[in-house]
């Protein structure tokens, strides 16, 4: 019994003593962010001193500095006002000590200091980043191509332009808004890159991170892959395309939707949809009628999104004689507005 | 008089040769409890850090997110129902649609829902890939557009969860009860596994026990340790299971318990595999050893992962009653999905499924209720007659319990370290009294539970059970409500709580 007594004694002591220490870390982060959030405003918006910054941040543990720090400034701070407060913060003993930590075996180090590096990371960090970039913890990674995208460091972005396809989607569709920060660099690298010649995987990364960019340069390229011999490709092109409306990209769109793969008839009028499409009424209306239940889908979804003649098409289709054509406009057309915009997105 | 001897001579060996082994036997089981623990812990540090980490949190509300489809089978559910709806239709997260399927209710389940959401019917537009018991209607909400709601006749949760799964638009299925209360954040936390770049065939979180808690607009507002120590010890229990028991299969390679109350799948594998058995009383755990099987046997290299922050909600059984049919049925499905999956057994082309998670749940989980009655029969017994030394008795009572309570109170370390859902010191304490009361009384009976299961099983038993709620947030007052008993051949109903009982560590 008295054994048990004083298990329980030590137990609840222990917890008491690890909540009060989480509790404080929690808090100081906290105060961190309610002291530092007006004096960076300030120096912003107003012009203030960076000094005061530079103050307040010393007077907070590491931690803590790096948490208030990282959660305004990757929020409000615009390139150039970042690699000023990199100039100024560089040099502090809390980021030196982060930043030694880089190359650290516990990861949580090595996370910390690659989320610092999003905030002062300049072009001589590229090799660090280029390593945290390839860090065996994935996390890590992931708040490395923050630290990269937000440098103009052109070998940066090709690797993470290069590595894409080797990834989940999911973290494809991070690193293309990460990659988003730096446009203009990075539709020059895509167009080297969006080539008939390159790997089938790599190429629909590219095609993908061309769409995400919506950069019309690039996706000009990708107009020209959509007679690809491969099917995976014209998919991600058709899909690529609903951000490209341009005068050349309707009829490439209306050839996609006669495509012999299925897949590819589908992005292609949801593309037609997003795009408003008009004069392509007649041909998803026709697709209407597919036998792909995703096609059909699909078409139905775009004539509502188009509106007007093409609308009206899709309420004829709910009379028509083709049974499966009927029941997919009648499950459009009786769609809200929001609905159909909210189905057609995702 | 020499073969008197003799006889007592080998009765007194066999005694102790058998509470030897089960001394051992509970050492060993004890100690891969201990070894999960010490798996977890690393992996619960990394979560709990990766959850505090705004970055990671906001990644997932961008584009990234992928897109899922909650499916929510439903059985006179009416009381609830509108409530449960709105909780799930108001999450924090960018893609998710809802398919509410109404599994033949003999109540007004249906009529509230089309009342509530202003639901209308629409044309049968969708692939129908498994067989399942006809569908009457399906409906459209014409004020929310993530809902979509199908009528069908009865047919069993797994039935309603197949149906689901055919109307489903999204890549990833979420089955989730339709009592399961699931939080805000809840999707954004789950679907954390596919930032990592891991390819992903399933994710479960973590289930709380809601019993107590505060509960408004289907949200727990304050978390509660309940006062009762049948509910009390269960949480313990819940927190132990998920904390370290599941977890630690992370690393081992051979998680197979994605429970059915909240759990995340690839929607391809399940339709490869058929979907959900409509035979079986535990069809989550059923689904998880089909969906290894299948990755296993097609090669396929995706995980099946855990992930630990509190993410769901459920109502415990607050009387023995309830428990036990509850704990019977949930060891009748282990057993039945045992036999139906002996192949994987020992088997090396099933990697760690084979050769570490089946022979596990084999001699840890199912054959654990009839070892450690074997083990305090002939303990109490050859004390009793002198034919064990008493230091037989006390070390077998240290290893079964005192190594049991240790486990537990570390996953209440464990929890109160990272997570720390309960923020009030009584509740910790409750939890660590909670750790000490548990075996006393409450685990040998539900050994005898487990027990019973065998003779049902051998019976061909394959009814669910009548189960009972006392409603959210209802707390410790005995004017709690409850809901309408559900006959027992239909399995979809309330009593969808299916946490197989093998996410429990037995203190054998």
């Amino acid at each position: 019994m008295m054994a048990g007594g004083i298990v329980v004694a030590i137990s609840f002591l222990a917890l008491i003593a690890l909540r009060w220490r989480i509790d404080a870390h929690h808090a100081e982060v906290e105060a961190g962010v309610a002291a530092l959030e007006p004096i960076l405003q300030r120096w912003l918006v107003l012009g203030g001193e960076i000094d005061e910054v530079r103050t307040t941040l010393r007077g907070l543990s590491p931690y803590a500095a790096l948490r208030s720090l990282a959660r305004l400034a990757t929020q409000q701070v615009t390139f150039e006002r970042q690699q000023l407060l990199a100039r100024a913060l560089r040099d502090e003993p809390w980021v030196k000590r982060i930043l030694r930590d880089a190359r650290s075996l516990l990861w949580w180090h090595r996370f910390d200091a690659a989320r610092l590096l999003s905030v002062v990371g300049r072009e001589e960090d590229a090799g660090l980043i280029a390593a945290l970039l390839d860090d065996r913890s994935p996390a890590v990674r992931l708040v490395a191509m923050d630290a990269a995208a937000r440098l103009k460091a052109r070998p940066l972005l090709q690797q993470e332009l290069d590595t894409l396809h080797l990834r989940q989607d999911a973290v494809q569709a991070y690193q293309f808004a990460a990659l988003a920060r730096q446009p203009g660099i990075v539709a020059e690298a895509l167009v080297d890159r969006l080539t008939p010649e390159a790997a089938t995987s790599a190429l629909n990364s590219y095609i993908d991170a061309a769409g995400a960019l919506a950069s019309p340069v690039a996706l000009d390229r990708v107009r020209e892959l959509a007679t690809h011999p491969a099917p995976e490709v014209r998919v991600h092109v058709a899909r690529a395309l609903r951000r490209h409306a341009e005068p050349g990209t309707p009829p490439v769109l209306v050839q996609l939707l006669a495509d012999a793969d299925w897949r590819v008839r589908a992005q292609a009028s949801r593309a037609l949809g997003a795009l408003r499409c008009g004069i392509a009424t007649k041909e998803l209306a026709q697709a209407v009628r597919d036998r792909s239940w995703w096609v059909r889908y699909r078409s139905a979804l775009a004539l509502a999104q188009i509106g007007g003649p093409a609308h009206e098409e899709l309420l004829r289709l709910t009379t028509c004689d083709d049974p499966m054509a009927r029941d997919m406009s009648t499950l459009v057309s009786g769609l809200s507005s929001a609905a159909v915009v909210e189905m057609s997105e995702v | 008089m020499y073969l008197q001897i003799d006889i007592e001579r080998l009765i007194v060996t066999a005694v102790h040769a058998a509470d030897l082994t089960v001394l051992w036997y509970t050492f060993l089981v004890n100690s891969f409890f201990a070894l999960l623990l010490i798996l977890a812990g690393p992996q619960l540090f990394a979560h709990w850090r990766f959850g505090s980490e705004d970055v990671l949190t906001r990644s997932l509300t961008s584009s990234a997110a992928p897109r899922v489809s909650i499916i929510v089978p439903a059985y006179n559910e009416a009381v609830s129902i509108v409530d449960s709806l709105r909780s799930l239709l108001t999450l924090r997260y960018p893609y998710y649609e809802v398919v509410l399927v109404n599994d033949g209710s003999k109540d007004d389940t249906l009529q509230h829902l089309i009342d509530a959401y202003d639901l209308y019917e629409v044309p049968p537009a969708v692939m129908r890939r498994l067989r399942t018991q006809k569908v009457r209607a399906y409906y459209r909400s014409k004020t929310w557009t993530k809902l979509l709601v199908v009528d069908k006749l009865n047919g069993g949760k797994a039935d309603s969860l197949n149906v689901a799964l055919d109307a489903a638009r999204f890549p990833f299925v979420l089955a989730c009860d339709a009592d399961t209360l699931i939080e805000p954040d809840a999707l954004l936390r789950l679907t954390r596994p596919f930032l990592f770049d891991q390819k992903i065939a399933a994710v479960g979180g973590t289930i709380r026990v809601v019993n107590s808690c505060t509960v408004r607009d289907g949200r727990v507002t304050d978390a509660r340790v309940d006062s009762r120590w049948l509910p009390g010890v269960q949480t313990v229990e819940y927190l132990r299971a998920f904390l370290f028991g599941r977890l630690g299969w992370n690393l081992l390679g051979g998680n197979l318990n994605i429970s059915g109350a909240f759990g995340l799948f690839r929607r391809d594998y399940l339709t490869e595999i058929l979907g959900y058995a409509t035979s079986t009383v535990t069809e989550d755990f059923e689904v998880s050893v089909r969906l290894q099987r299948h990755l296993k046997e097609d090669a396929i290299k995706a995980n099946v992962t855990f992930i630990p922050d509190p993410v769901a909600w459920t109502e415990v059984p607050t009387s023995m009653k309830v428990l036990g049919r509850q704990r019977e049925r949930w060891h009748r499905g282990l057993i039945a999905t045992m036999v139906t999956h002996r192949k994987v057994l020992f088997n090396p082309k099933y990697g760690a499924t084979g050769l570490i998670a089946m022979p596990y749940y084999l001699f840890c989980e199912m054959l654990a209720p009839l070892v450690e009655t074997i083990g305090l029969v002939l303990t109490l017994a050859g004390t009793a007659f002198g034919l064990l030394a008493p230091a037989y008795a006390v070390a077998f009572f240290v290893v079964t319990y005192l190594y049991g309570i240790v486990l537990s109170l570390a996953a209440v370390l464990m929890e109160e370290a990272t997570f720390h859902k309960y923020r009030r010191p009584a509740d910790s304490l409750r939890l660590i009294l909670f750790a000490f009361i548990e075996p006393l009384g409450y685990r040998q009976m539900t050994v005898w539970f487990r027990l019973k299961a065998f003779w049902r099983y051998v019976r061909g038993d394959h009814s669910w059970g009548r189960m009972q709620r006392e409603g959210f947030g209802a707390g410790p007052a005995p004017a709690a409500a409850s809901t309408p008993a559900v006959p027992a051949p239909t399995p979809a109903a309330t009593t969808a709580r299916s946490l197989t009982p093998v996410s429990v560590p037995p203190i054998s």
